[in-house]
């Protein structure tokens, strides 16, 4: 359904994407991973035709900037796109009009229920919050009952109940035959429903696993740690961060009550369990989620 | 101290040094240099084409009227969400460092100084018209730019403080709303009533402004009347008018330091508005970024979209247009642009002055261009998504300004017609003059993104686009003088005027040929270009 082939895009001198390949059959969910500043939104934004690029990307056969292609595409961009002006109605309106669809009425009652906007449809678009504004967003995109659907980063913003709803809807999209790609750095999201990831860094895709061939018992989160941690330079190399003894602040550094601990280790020797958690323990920024609970247990879709 | 010196020093460093990395700036700083040049030559030694021997009045009316609108604006912030003059990194390590809320805030206006000054820049651009109308130099030229950099830095304070004691507080509001509305009314009742006597307008309003009546207005008459005093060599009116502007600003100090232990919650809310609109701004995404107006829309005013397909894009703009503007097509650009046409209208009342005030407003709609909707809506996916043909969207979705640009031009010809006294054919000609020169400057701008996409800086960009429609406009407007002047007369200037539409219709039939297929052929655009 959406073929990405030999897809380059360069912004001046920067190389965003480099020769990017990919793949997404119908009824596939596709996870796209990577840290800041990977090219997930570049590759995303030339697969829906938003960015010049060197390369083919087709969408179920069709050059990607082709009426034919963009009837088949729906996009959820990272920022929610409103306009303060139109209603959240007036919005889903627009979208039917623009695309010519005929009887959108009923799909767009629906649409507006799961999400929870029928009360708030005569609110205009600069009255909502950035969550409802991701909510009609989402609305929006699904509205042409697309075949291909882009995801960037579709949980930011969203209350618990929309995610459960977005989540919910991503599986029956899949169900029913829509391809998806969805980028987004809170990866236990995905834990459930994902058929392929894509572990993007600077530019480049640097491992591509479907999810029968992945280690009994190894989650996305893992194996995206795994793959992206590999090539940091090794530990001994790394300046040692400042919690750790021998620095010149001492071994008892304040970042402790920002810091996770985790819960108490309660070592077999029965020496005191040490203060701070490992160091690959701590997040690296914000907004990189904490590791699953030791259960192995993923969150079941009940956020 | 210490560290707000280091900050101003490393922030001016920077921004020299930016430069390096982006020629576009530099270049656009070297053209503003260069203008302001010319402007100042040419209040020196310019040619006085209009005689340069109008009241000095009507420079004073100008300049009161502008300093008038900030007044308003910074009364109405006020009492709305407030101002700052401070920028979101001020709030998060100056606000919380070990440093004298006083200091900060001479740290805060020294930095909105410097914004006033960019914002002013357009006086010094005016040598050549002061000269021309008013015979006045470069002294003039300098003193109302610093006036005019004053007032604004002055109102931004008066801003702060007006929140600071009114917010939440709606008596406290509503006293400053009858105060601010009681200051204008003798400087009302000065014009107001010779006229009501028989005395004309004109006569009545030159008497105020010459008169003492303008020491009422805080800020904007105290400035306007110290400016003007310094410049004429009055300088008692001189010493009073600056006295008072400098006990204006020692009050709001006092008032800022003294009516709290601190001021910093009151500048909050205004700084963080600001810096998600910036943000906003910067993340192409232009609707988050907008000044909001309250809407209250009626029971049954939802879900009336006009169009199909593409021209679905029309119906949007004209519902956004009709409910974001209270005079439904028209915004405030609008207006500036229909009053600079009455205003000159009414300064130019000899031959050749409509053609003065068309290449005016021609000046003027090139940079008014940026406000249609069509433009817009390049910073959002949708125009790129919807399946229909790229030049068809294009096409509907400027037509908004299109048909903005028309009722605009309609409006200002009408009234600078009216005015002078021009013909009925004379009025019409420059209607369909202004109005296809917005059909030409939006096939520039749609040829520019399919020329240079997203690779050229937003300056660079700007100054490329005018050279070029200054170049390209250049055959026609020489055909059209050599045949006015061959003709002569009415019958002159309407062969003129249709050469110069015939040449724009063919230039902007060329770039929309030369622009096809542009939406699959540029970057969606985004105020900041990302890194990856």
């Amino acid at each position: 359904m959406i073929q990405v082939q030999n897809v380059t895009k360069r912004y001046g001198k920067t190389l965003a994407n480099d020769n990017i390949d990919m793949t997404v059959r119908a009824g596939e969910l596709t996870v796209l991973l990577g840290p800041n500043g990977a090219g997930k939104s570049t590759l995303i934004k030339c697969i829906c035709g938003l960015l010049r690029f060197e390369g083919q990307i087709a969408i179920a056969g069709q050059d990607n900037r082709s009426m034919q292609a963009k009837r088949f595409l729906g996009y959820i961009p990272e920022m929610p796109a409103m306009y303060n002006m139109l209603t959240v109605e007036e919005h889903l309106q627009f979208i039917a009009k623009a695309y010519r669809l005929e009887g959108w009425e009923a799909r767009s009652e629906e649409l507006l229920r799961r999400f929870e906007l029928d009360d708030k449809r005569k609110k205009l678009g600069q009255e909502l919050s950035k969550g409802m504004q991701q909510k009609v967003s989402v609305c929006c995109a699904l509205l042409p009952a697309p075949k291909a659907i882009v995801f960037d980063e579709p949980f930011v913003g969203l209350d618990p109940h929309a995610i459960r709803q977005l989540k919910e809807m991503m599986r029956q999209l899949k169900a029913e035959g829509a391809a998806l790609i969805i980028s987004t750095h809170l990866i236990e999201s995905m834990e459930e429903s994902w058929d392929t990831t894509h572990i993007m860094r600077a530019g480049r895709i640097i491992e591509t696993r479907p999810r029968s061939a992945v280690e009994a018992g190894e989650s996305l989160e893992d194996l995206y740690f795994r793959i992206t941690e590999q090539e940091l330079p090794p530990a001994q190399d790394a300046p040692p961060p400042p919690w750790v003894g021998g620095g010149a602040a001492g071994g008892n550094m304040p970042v402790a009550e920002n810091v996770p601990a985790g819960p108490p280790q309660a070592p077999a020797g029965g020496a005191p369990a040490p203060a701070m958690p490992p160091v690959a323990d701590v997040p690296a920024a914000p907004g990189v989620p904490a590791p699953p609970p030791p259960s192995g247990g993923q969150e079941g879709g009940g956020l | 101290m210490n560290s707000l010196v280091f900050k101003l020093r490393k922030t001016l460093k920077n921004r020299l040094l930016q430069l390096r990395r982006k020629p576009g700036l530099l270049v656009l700083y070297l053209l503003f240099a260069g203008l302001i040049t010319m402007s100042f030559i040419g209040a020196s030694s310019g040619h006085m084409a209009l005689g340069g021997n109008t009241d000095i009045g009507w420079l004073k009316l100008a300049f009161l009227a502008y300093l008038l609108l900030f007044a308003f604006t910074s009364v109405t912030a006020g009492l709305s969400t407030g101002a700052s003059v401070f920028a979101m990194a001020d709030v998060n390590f100056l606000f919380t460092a070990p440093v004298s809320p006083k200091l900060v805030l001479v740290d805060g206006l020294l930095q909105q100084a410097g914004k006033s000054i960019f914002a002013s820049v357009f006086i010094l651009m005016m040598g050549s018209t002061l000269r021309s109308v008013w015979g006045v130099g470069p002294t003039w030229l300098l003193a109302l730019f610093v006036g005019y950099v004053f007032s604004l830095v002055v109102f931004q304070l008066v801003s702060v403080v007006i929140y600071m004691y009114a917010n939440g507080r709606p008596g406290a509001k509503r006293v400053v709303a009858v105060v601010a509305a009681a200051l204008l009314l003798p400087t009302v009742l000065a014009i107001l009533v010779p006229y009501l006597g028989g005395v004309p307008i004109a006569d009545a309003l030159l008497a105020a402004l010459h008169g003492n009546i303008l020491y009422t207005l805080p800020v904007a008459g105290w400035v306007t009347q110290g400016v003007f005093g310094l410049l004429s060599g009055n300088f008692v009116a001189a010493g009073l008018g600056l006295g008072l502007s400098m006990l204006g600003v020692a009050l709001c100090f006092v008032l800022l330091l003294a009516g709290k232990s601190d001021y910093y919650e009151d500048v909050l809310v205004a700084t963080e508005t600001t810096f998600q609109r910036q943000r906003a701004a910067a993340e192409g995404n232009l609707q988050a970024a907008e000044t909001r107006r309250k809407v209250k829309l009626g029971k049954n005013e939802s879900g009336k979209i006009w169009g199909w397909g593409a021209s679905a894009f029309l119906g949007k703009h004209m519902l956004e247009d009709f409910r974001r503007n209270r005079l439904k097509l028209l915004d405030a650009s609008s207006f500036s642009f229909i009053l600079t046409a009455a205003a000159m209208a009414f300064f130019l009342r000899q031959e050749g002055g409509l053609i003065t005030i068309l290449i005016t407003t021609m000046m003027m709609r090139m940079f008014l261009v940026g406000t249609g909707l069509g433009l817009k809506e390049l910073y959002t996916h949708y125009i790129f998504m919807v399946p229909a043909s790229s030049f068809a969207k294009i096409v509907w979705s400027n037509l908004e300004l299109c048909i903005k640009s028309l009722a605009e031009s309609v409006i200002a010809f009408v009234a600078a017609g009216l005015i002078m006294g021009a013909s009925a054919v004379e009025i019409l000609l420059c209607v369909v003059v202004t109005a296809v020169f917005t059909v030409l400057l939006v096939s520039v701008n749609l040829l520019s993104m399919r020329m240079f996409a997203s690779v050229l800086s937003q300056g660079l960009l700007l100054t490329f686009y005018m050279l070029f429609v200054l170049l390209v406009m250049a055959p026609g407007i020489v055909g059209a003088v050599l045949l006015g002047m061959v003709v002569g007369g009415l019958g002159g200037l309407a062969a003129g005027l249709g050469v110069l539409t015939l040449w724009q219709l063919l230039l902007s039939a060329l770039f929309f040929f030369l622009a096809r297929g542009v939406l699959h052929n540029c970057d969606m655009e985004t105020a900041a270009k990302p890194t990856r």
